[in-house]
């Protein structure tokens, strides 16, 4: 497989690399010859020095045999015309990536733009950050929270305390307990440094970050479960005020939660203000501790740190959680140091690149409607539609016969959600959700696919 | 009011600094010359109404278009800075109210008994400023009843006096842009330096057609009016007399008792709408008719100054009614709320029948003086032809408390001011505040001067801000039944004059004016070094 990705920044540098690990062969468009020769000294791939908006380019990145192009830049425009020129030159499939919301907008003029685009996949990573920060905010506790589905079905990532109902508990006494209608089930198991996808005889441990799929209703009964259950905070402070910060501010404010925000640059929290009615905008630099203070971390419910540099998020992180703010969330860029970040005080860490990395998967591997990953463990969440004619059509999931690393967590047939069951008959059209290991993906596709 | 930072950097700025007052003289001409067809007019009202002062009429028509032309064509536009527009709307202004009183002069018209030439002359000047800022305080006692005998002031005279207020209500210098296709740009900045409030609303695309746009309403809204009084009762002159006067929101009015002669609720109640109508940014009444029917109910000013005006309405009749002032509450509504609208759009009628009288509102208790007070010193919305400090100014007002406060709470706070959404910009705040402030100092200088000149305490108070707010009758001895001749002395009238001046052209035109000769002295200074 050829896959031809536009812009080497975060976003295009980790998709580049991820593929590059999985086999795929990647061609790296970049303008910035610094930038496009740090890429090409640490990954395994190839990087073309121009801009995405010349056919010639692209065609020296070999567009004429790639089967999807990934433009993630950071200007729509030069996202959009890359689609555009791979489109004529059939290139199967497109992700672009496009952050004016004039340009997402649902108007007949911004749509016929996007069809002219002809891209397959749009994309914006800050966008699906926030809506992760969100989810976050709302199931206080949880490290990940995703939603797959249209949101029917919920996967809920934690790392369970020692008083959690849960623990010391194995999956059967769970199962047993939760008879004869299951409305969750257990998915992985991260242990240290291992993450196991666990079979009935596994007992849960304290500390274990323990991910959970669960149908939408039940996710206060998981949270309950997994020892999470909190009010959902209502003070929160924002640190940051980046296009990500900005999107969240912007929802919050309509929930009635109380949203202050800080950010360095005295200009852009001018705009802020000007735009975020009813959200307070401070302008300080929130590696200072007084900045900090000025906000009340005394009645602070939650803390995210959104910033784009990692150890301001990090340090204000650790100073809130120190000053007794319950929940924090920090976005990181860089991954080397993600397994420190909850023992110094992150509750929830995420990355900007993972949204567009799900995206980009969801093509690589086939036909996949929705495909998340974690930034801890390699394990994926995928869901397929089982199209009529599948292998796997009226059949019940104990026959399908999946290898030890996959496990199928929950069904949608009707927009209506249930956790899979061994006894549990296939339809045409069911939403199945699996859990796999990257390894045994390729199997998965061809018994669901 | 628009401030271009390049223009201070504008190299022509050195050149056209020597030719300042060319452009001052330009539209001082212009101003002038726009003013005579009104003359013309009057002195045939004057005529056909067999008065004795149709030849003095027309030789003011003669003086001010003679006068007007040669400085018209005897000058071109120079230099176009902030400072020159300013300057020149500003001495166009003291130019026209102040020759405008001619006609009175020529005619005798404020000869009384007792008084000297000078004093006679000061009241013309005053009944003239007070006419062209749209002021309406008067020192004409001679004003007739309804009925009664009318020939002691010539009808055509009488006219040229509700005329004045007409012309100064939408402008004389934004009708005379409309004529100054060359002024490009910098039409707005004198349209800014006209009308009331903190910056000038575009409705095309180019300046000059926005003034003709608003003139051409303004036009409309006057016969509109002038109809809707004569279907409410009254006579083909009173409806043309008043409704002139009360579509530039003056006040002046034909009759000693104001609207209060006709004794008529459908008359009070026309007058009514058409005040508030007055003291509405006329910007709204042309979007209402061209696009949106919605724009006044979307307007935070707008919605504001309606609710000022039910608020104040509902306070002042439970007060008068429940204190006993007046016998029920439907007297005190009608007495009330006509007055309300009288202030709020700084138009100054008055519905009392004679003094005494539910409408006499010197004869009300302290609070109900004191909202009234209130509404004088807030006044209309900004674009409207009232006067006070409008509405959009208390509003950016509080809003910067509001900041202030949020900031000694919470140092590092970023708080915008805000109105409805729409963000001020800085330098708007900073011109609102400093015009505050002015208009403060303003109100206890003037205060100071006309005690000390001999006005008594309440009626100077109210003086001062009505002056200031263009709203005419005062308190106390200068009531709504009552002319300003008792309850000022001559020269304390003539500070009134003044700070009428200043408030119709919000403080800024008339401070630039007399700061600019000074700058240009400052400029000149390094040539004489090279002597």
């Amino acid at each position: 497989m050829r896959v031809i990705v536009v812009g080497a920044g975060e976003v295009g540098s980790y998709v580049a690399d991820r593929l590059s690990r999985e086999g795929v062969d990647v061609y790296v468009v970049e303008t910035n010859a610094k930038r496009a020769a740090h890429l090409a000294e640490t990954a395994d791939l190839e990087v073309i020095t121009g801009s995405g908006t010349h056919p010639s380019t692209l065609a020296a990145a070999g567009l004429e045999e790639a089967d999807l192009l990934v433009a993630v830049t950071k200007s729509d425009e030069v996202n959009l015309i890359a689609s555009m020129i791979a489109k004529e030159a059939k290139v199967p499939r497109t992700i672009v990536r496009i952050e004016a919301p004039e340009l997402r907008g649902l108007d007949a003029h911004s749509a016929a733009l996007r069809r002219a685009s002809g891209a397959d996949l749009f994309i914006d990573p800050d966008e699906e950050t926030a809506q992760e920060v969100l989810s976050l905010i709302e199931m206080p506790g949880a490290s990940e929270v995703v939603k797959l589905a249209h949101g029917e079905v919920m996967a809920i990532g934690a790392r369970v305390p020692i008083d959690a109902p849960i623990v010391n508990k194995s999956l059967i006494e769970i199962g047993v307990e939760n008879e004869p209608e299951w409305d969750f089930i257990v998915s992985t198991i991260r242990r240290g440094d291992e993450t196991i996808i666990p079979r009935g005889d596994v007992t849960i441990e304290a500390n274990d970050l323990v991910r959970v799929v669960c149908k939408r209703s039940a996710r206060r009964k998981v949270a309950k479960l997994l020892g999470l259950a909190r009010d959902v905070p209502r003070e929160i402070l924002l640190l940051g005020g980046g296009r990500t910060s900005a999107l969240i501010a912007d929802k919050l404010r309509h929930t009635g939660a109380r949203v202050q925000l800080i950010e360095r640059d005295p200009e852009r929290a001018r705009k802020l203000a000007e735009r975020l009615d009813g959200v307070r905008v401070l302008n300080g630099d929130i590696t200072d501790s007084d900045v900090l203070d000025d906000a009340d971390l005394s009645r602070i419910e939650l803390v995210a740190a959104l910033t784009g540099e990692d150890d301001a998020n990090v340090l204000a992180s650790v100073y809130a959680k120190a000053a007794g703010v319950p929940e924090t969330i920090a976005v990181v860029h860089r991954l080397n140091f993600l397994s420190l970040l909850d023992q110094v005080g992150v509750d929830a860490a995420l990355s900007p690149r993972t949204a567009t990395a799900n995206g980009v998967l969801r093509f690589v591997r086939g036909d996949v409607a929705q495909v998340a990953t974690f930034l801890q463990g390699e394990v994926e969440m995928l869901e397929f539609e089982l199209h009529s004619g599948s292998t796997a059509e009226d059949q019940s999931i104990a026959d399908l016969h999946l290898p030890r690393d996959v496990l199928i967590t929950a069904i949608v047939r009707d927009g209506r959600a249930q956790i899979a069951r061994g006894r549990t008959v296939l339809r045409k059209g069911d939403h199945v959700i699996v859990v796999a290991e990257p390894g045994s993906v390729d199997t998965v596709a061809r018994v669901l696919g | 009011m628009l401030l271009h930072r390049s223009e201070q950097k504008n190299p022509a700025f050195a050149t056209g600094s020597r030719r300042w007052h060319a452009t001052v003289t330009h539209i001082a001409g212009l101003a002038l010359l726009s003013i005579s067809p009104g003359l013309v007019i009057s002195a045939i009202v004057e005529l056909v109404g067999g008065g004795d002062a149709a030849g003095m009429l027309a030789i003011t028509a003669v003086i001010f278009a003679v006068l007007g032309a040669a400085m018209w064509r005897g000058t071109q536009l120079g230099d176009l800075t902030l400072r020159t527009v300013f300057a020149a709307v500003g001495w166009s202004w003291l130019l026209v109210s102040v020759l405008g009183a001619l006609p009175f002069v020529l005619a005798r018209t404020f000869q009384r008994e007792g008084a000297s030439r000078w004093v006679e002359l000061g009241d013309a000047v005053f009944e003239s400023v007070s006419g062209y800022t749209c002021t309406g305080s008067t020192v004409l006692t001679t004003l007739p009843d309804l009925g009664g005998d009318d020939t002691q002031v010539g009808r055509g005279i009488l006219f040229y006096r509700q005329l004045t207020q007409w012309y100064g209500g939408m402008g004389f210098v934004q009708l005379v842009i409309t004529v100054l296709p060359t002024l490009g740009s910098k039409a707005i900045g004198f349209m800014g330096a006209e009308s009331p409030g903190p910056t000038a609303d575009r409705l095309s695309p180019h300046a000059a057609d926005t003034a003709k746009i608003l003139w051409k309403l303004y036009v409309g809204g006057t016969a509109a009016m002038a109809v809707a009084f004569t279907a409410a009762g009254m006579n083909w002159w009173d409806a043309i007399t008043h409704s002139l006067t009360t579509a530039a929101t003056g006040g002046f009015s034909t009759y000693n008792d104001s609207i209060g002669e006709f004794d008529s609720l459908p008359i009070e109640i026309v007058a009514q709408i058409a005040m508030l109508f007055g003291g509405t940014n006329w910007a709204l009444h042309y979007l209402f008719l061209t696009k949106r029917r919605t724009v006044h109910k979307e307007d935070h000013e707008f919605r504001a100054y309606i609710a000022m005006y039910v608020a104040a309405t509902l306070a002042i009749s439970l007060i008068l009614s429940t204190g006993g002032e007046v016998d029920n509450f439907g007297t005190a509504l009608r007495t009330a709320s006509f007055n309300v609208a009288s202030m709020a759009s700084s138009t100054g009628f008055g519905n009392a029948q004679g003094a005494g009288s539910p409408g006499d509102f010197v004869l009300w208790s302290a609070t109900p003086l004191v909202i009234m007070l209130l509404l004088m010193v807030i006044g209309g919305m900004s674009g409207s032809t009232a006067g006070g400090t409008k509405v959009i100014r208390t509003r950016v007002l509080i809003a910067i408390s509001h900041r202030t406060l949020a900031v000694a709470r919470q140092p590092r706070v970023i708080v915008p001011v805000k109105l409805g959404g729409d963000v001020v910009k800085e330098r708007v705040v900073h011109r609102v505040s400093f015009f505050m402030m002015a208009y403060v100092a303003l109100v206890v200088g003037g205060f100071l001067l006309v005690t000390a000149l001999g006005g008594e305490l309440e009626a100077s108070l109210a003086g001062v801000v009505g002056s200031l707010g263009n709203m005419g009758p005062a308190f106390g001895a200068a009531g709504p039944t009552a002319t300003f001749l008792d309850a000022f002395p001559a020269p304390a009238r003539m500070v009134l004059a003044l700070l009428m001046l200043i408030g119709r052209l919000e403080l800024f035109a008339v401070l630039l004016m007399f700061a600019l000769p000074r700058q240009v002295a400052r400029r000149a200074k390094p040539h004489k070094h090279t002597f």
